[in-house]
């Protein structure tokens, strides 16, 4: 699988000041659209735990304690709001305390529950307050917007028990979900500021282990390693056409109701409005490629036919400096690179599939595209 | 929801141009040869995957709500051949993904209404193709219906029926008296229908020839069905035309002063390639409506051309100018049109391929006409005249002027031939009525010592014959003494056939005192009347 990480031999074996700066750097090489306050905000706050208690272990993903209780932990709400109510450093212990006390045990690990940079983030700054060691991986290999768009759910493992702790000193649990946790966590945000840091998907390592993604907190101190370029090559990108953008639209959207395999979407939980970016390759077959675009890159069209589509990562690249281009910030006249960055091999099975699209139900890519 | 077997598939074209379809906006290649014989409807993606050749593809309101799932549906169409995809209610999205369907060749089709209206709709002229193949020959019928009779409002109707298709109506002999030349030339990758216009009495009037790019099999077979609803109203042009110059003969010879005019004013003589359009100058819609109806009345347009000129003896007659039309037509085709011109009645026709090779046009028309005016009848006797060849139309003004100039020199009920009149036709031509008195006062010495006239006729031949006793006395019938002895009374009478002064006059005094206008030719003293 081209863009899965592996635990390798650059891994490091402890987290420092060092690597974290150079984690926050890789990390967000395909995160162009990253709030810069809340990325501000967390990274200082991983970086005030790590000085005040020292490197956390990254524990490779095979080493993962068999019985012993992982913790995913991950920030729920709007990154915006981070900035707007700090955090007291409190919220990240007192959600894992409280799923301690519903599993009846304490944790062994904390596991960062995708590839968002204020996620790994906040998970660096839980693991050293609580004086536990980082996995080194993620419950997605990439950034999905709901709490149960994880590889850990698609194993089979409920979210639920799950502790919300606000930075106004709140702390809710949630024992059993059903399937609503968006649903019920979501109006909770909205009383509690904006902003909490969630601990789900307490299980025993070796359950766990069924839905990790290893070795993506190495990745990105990698890909932090060094700057342009080379940092992004860390991800394996496919490059799949260049050209220049003619036109970007506003998209009618609608996409959850045509494909039978999508899950029922909730087009509230992605905010933005449906856009088109249309791009018209400058070699080779010189196709008209079309970007459709809600959040994120959600399919790329070349004269009609898929190029690739969610769960895949597509990015469009500058091709002047070869930097990740939010699709906010696309206008008519930008010489880009369209690439490819694939998901997890699990994501592209149906199920996968459906759960990466709930919010929105774009086709399976069936195309082939270059490697860069 | 496919197409009946046996008949032909419906074709894009007919679909778009005269199927159940309003306001339908295309995106694409809308003139593609495509074939419909399928409607498939698409509520949702993995549909698409189902796609057959030919088939109409028709996607729902939901499934066509983004640009993007119209694009897939276009690849989707072109990977399987599929003719075209229809979208219905346009919500303003199909700008970029209509240049994808340029781009791919497949046509999109923006039409307003329901989209399962419209698959219906689609659907139903799929099951029935020659229903869409009637419609539009009935709605060419009524067109026709309405254009009346008159060839450019024929052929305008036409054209609407037909779309980009180049329809001329032409004479048998290749020239176009109404429509597009274009739909002469020969042109790669079109194809052409031509139907036999007759004329009222069956004989071949003009040619309908359309013109097309091939849209489907099959259609060259509609083409011609509706080339066919123009032909009776074309014949019935003809039997009006005819009728109304054959009911004032008039018109016809005003039609041939119009054509002869015209050739003059106008450029070229070659008749008009094609109808001029509104913008076209007066003199040019002229000649246009000049030529068509001549060609309605059967005239020959394309040269060579033989010329006939009849005059019929004595004074006009109103019975004569029909009892000569109906001895003309009992001549055949080879006959050509009798039009009163130039104070007499003139014709021509054009010569075919045979007399261009080798043999004398002229002298054949000679024998034509002979044979056409040796028919016993009521009619008063009649002289003739032949001219020609005239190469093209431009010349025919030319050699009718010859024809008339023979036929004035012509004796009653001879036939001449303009190339060939000679000096007794000539000397034939001199107003004798004026010339009799001062003829009577130059030869009065002679007249008054010439009893029988022999002394006369003797100075007729003798100057015939340059002089010559010997050829005289031959010419005469006479002993050669017998002509010297009256050539010596004659200079004894001061009248001498030598004297180069006397020559002259005296010899166009015999020929006015001599010559009997009503005596055949060869009964004139002297001989030499005709060469030929």
């Amino acid at each position: 699988m081209t863009g899965t990480p592996t635990d390798g031999p650059g891994r490091p074996g402890s987290l420092t000041p060092d690597h974290l700066r150079r984690l926050a750097a890789g990390a967000r090489v395909l995160s162009a659209g990253t709030e810069e306050s809340a990325f501000r905000v967390t990274l200082d706050w991983a970086a005030a735990e790590l000085d005040a208690h020292g490197p956390v272990p990254l524990l490779p993903a095979h080493e993962l304690p068999g019985a012993g209780l992982c913790v995913a932990v991950t920030l729920a709400g709007a990154t915006a709001a981070l900035a707007e109510q700090l955090p007291t450093g409190e919220e990240p212990v007192r959600a894992v305390r409280a799923v301690e006390r519903l599993r009846g045990r304490a944790a062994e690990a904390i596991v960062p529950l995708n590839t968002a940079v204020e996620n790994t983030l906040i998970a660096i700054a839980t693991a050293a307050r609580c004086g536990l060691p980082l996995v080194d991986g993620d419950g997605c290999g990439r950034v999905l917007p709901l709490l149960e768009q994880t590889l850990f759910a698609l194993a089979g493992h409920s979210p639920a028990p799950l502790a919300l702790a606000t930075p106004g000193g709140d702390v809710v649990t949630v024992e059993s979900a059903h399937g609503r946790v968006e649903d019920l966590v979501r109006p909770l945000l909205l009383a509690c500021g904006g902003w909490g840091v969630v601990a789900a998907y307490a299980w025993p390592g070796a359950d766990l282990a069924r839905g990790l993604v290893a070795g993506t907190v190495g990745r990105a101190v990698a890909a932090g390693a060094d700057e342009g370029e080379p940092a992004f090559a860390v991800y394996r990108p496919r490059r799949l056409c260049r050209g220049r953008i003619v036109a970007v639209e506003q998209s009618a959207g609608a996409y959850g109701h045509l494909d039978p395999a999508a899950a029922s979407g909730d087009d509230a939980g992605l905010p933005s409005r449906p856009t088109s970016v249309l791009v018209d390759e400058d070699e080779g077959l010189r196709r008209r490629i079309r970007l459709e675009a809600h959040n994120e890159i959600l399919l790329a069209l070349a004269d009609g036919a898929l190029l690739a589509s969610v769960p895949d990562q597509i990015l469009i690249l500058s091709a002047a400096d070869r930097r990740v281009l939010d699709v906010e910030r696309a206008v008519p006249g930008m010489v880009v690179e369209i690439a490819v960055v694939e998901a997890d091999v699990r994501w592209h099975t149906a199920r996968g599939r459906a759960l990466a699209r709930a919010g929105h139900g774009a086709p399976a890519a069936r195309d082939e595209g270059r490697s860069l | 929801m496919s197409a009946s077997g046996g008949s032909l598939p419906l074709t894009l074209v007919e679909l778009l141009h005269h199927g159940p379809l309003t306001d339908v906006t295309v995106h694409g290649p809308a003139g593609r040869d495509t074939q419909i014989t399928a409607v498939r409807i698409v509520d949702r993606l993995d549909a698409l995957n189902a796609l057959r050749p030919g088939d109409a593809v028709v996607l729902t309101a939901s499934a066509a709500s983004a640009a993007w799932t119209v694009e897939m549906a276009l690849r989707a169409a072109w990977e399987h051949a599929a003719a075209c995809v229809v979208v219905a209610g346009d919500g303003g999205r199909t700008g970029s993904v209509g240049e994808l369907a340029e781009r791919l060749g497949i046509a999109l089709l923006v039409v307003e209404g329901d989209a399962l209206d419209v698959a219906v709709r689609i659907a139903s002229a799929v099951a029935r193709p020659e229903a869409g193949r009637t419609a539009l020959v009935a709605e060419a019928a009524r067109a026709v219906a309405a254009a009346g009779v008159r060839p450019s409002a024929v052929l305008s109707a036409l054209h609407g029926a037909l779309p980009a298709t180049s329809v001329a109506l032409t004479t048998p002999s290749g020239e176009v008296a109404a429509g597009r030349a274009a739909a002469l030339e020969e042109k790669p990758g079109t194809l052409r229908v031509t139907v036999a216009v007759p004329a009222p009495n069956g004989e071949d009037l003009a040619r309908l020839t359309a013109r097309f790019r091939p849209r489907a099999a099959g259609w060259d077979d509609t083409v011609r069905e509706v080339l066919g609803l123009a032909v009776a109203p074309l014949t019935a042009w003809a039997a009006t035309e005819r009728l109304a110059a054959e009911r004032d003969g008039h018109e016809a010879a005003q039609l041939l002063l119009d054509v002869l005019d015209l050739l003059g004013t106008v450029g070229s003589g070659a008749p008009p390639s094609g109808a001029p359009g509104p913008g076209a100058p007066q003199a040019e819609r002229d000649r246009a409506g000049a030529f068509a109806r001549a060609t309605a009345l059967g005239w020959p347009l394309r040269g060579p051309f033989v010329v006939y000129a009849v005059r019929p003896d004595g004074p006009p007659q109103p019975h004569t100018g029909p009892l000569l039309t109906a001895r003309w037509a009992r001549g055949g085709p080879d006959s050509g049109p009798l039009v009163a011109h130039a104070g007499v009645w003139v014709s021509w026709r054009g010569t075919g391929p045979d007399e261009a090779h080798g043999r004398d046009p002229v002298a054949d028309a000679e024998r034509h006409l002979r044979g056409v005016l040796a028919v016993p009848g009521r009619l008063p006797r009649l002289t003739a005249a032949v001219a020609g060849p005239a190469p093209t139309l431009e010349d025919l003004g030319a050699a009718l002027d010859d024809a008339v100039a023979a036929l004035a020199l012509a004796r009653t009920g001879e036939v001449v031939r303009a190339d060939r009149t000679g000096p007794a036709h000539l000397l034939a031509a001199l107003p004798r009525e004026a010339l009799q008195g001062p003829a009577r006062t130059l030869l009065e010495p002679v007249l008054a010592a010439d009893r029988d006239g022999t002394l006369l006729r003797t100075l007729a031949v003798l100057l015939d014959v340059g002089g010559a006793p010997s050829a005289a006395a031959l010419r005469l019938g006479v002993h050669r003494n017998t002509v010297t002895a009256r050539l010596e009374r004659l200079r004894g009478l001061g009248r001498d056939p030598d004297d180069p002064a006397l020559r002259l006059p005296m010899h166009l005094a015999c020929r006015v005192l001599l010559d009997d206008p009503d005596a055949p030719p060869d009964a004139t003293a002297g001989g030499g009347t005709d060469s030929g």
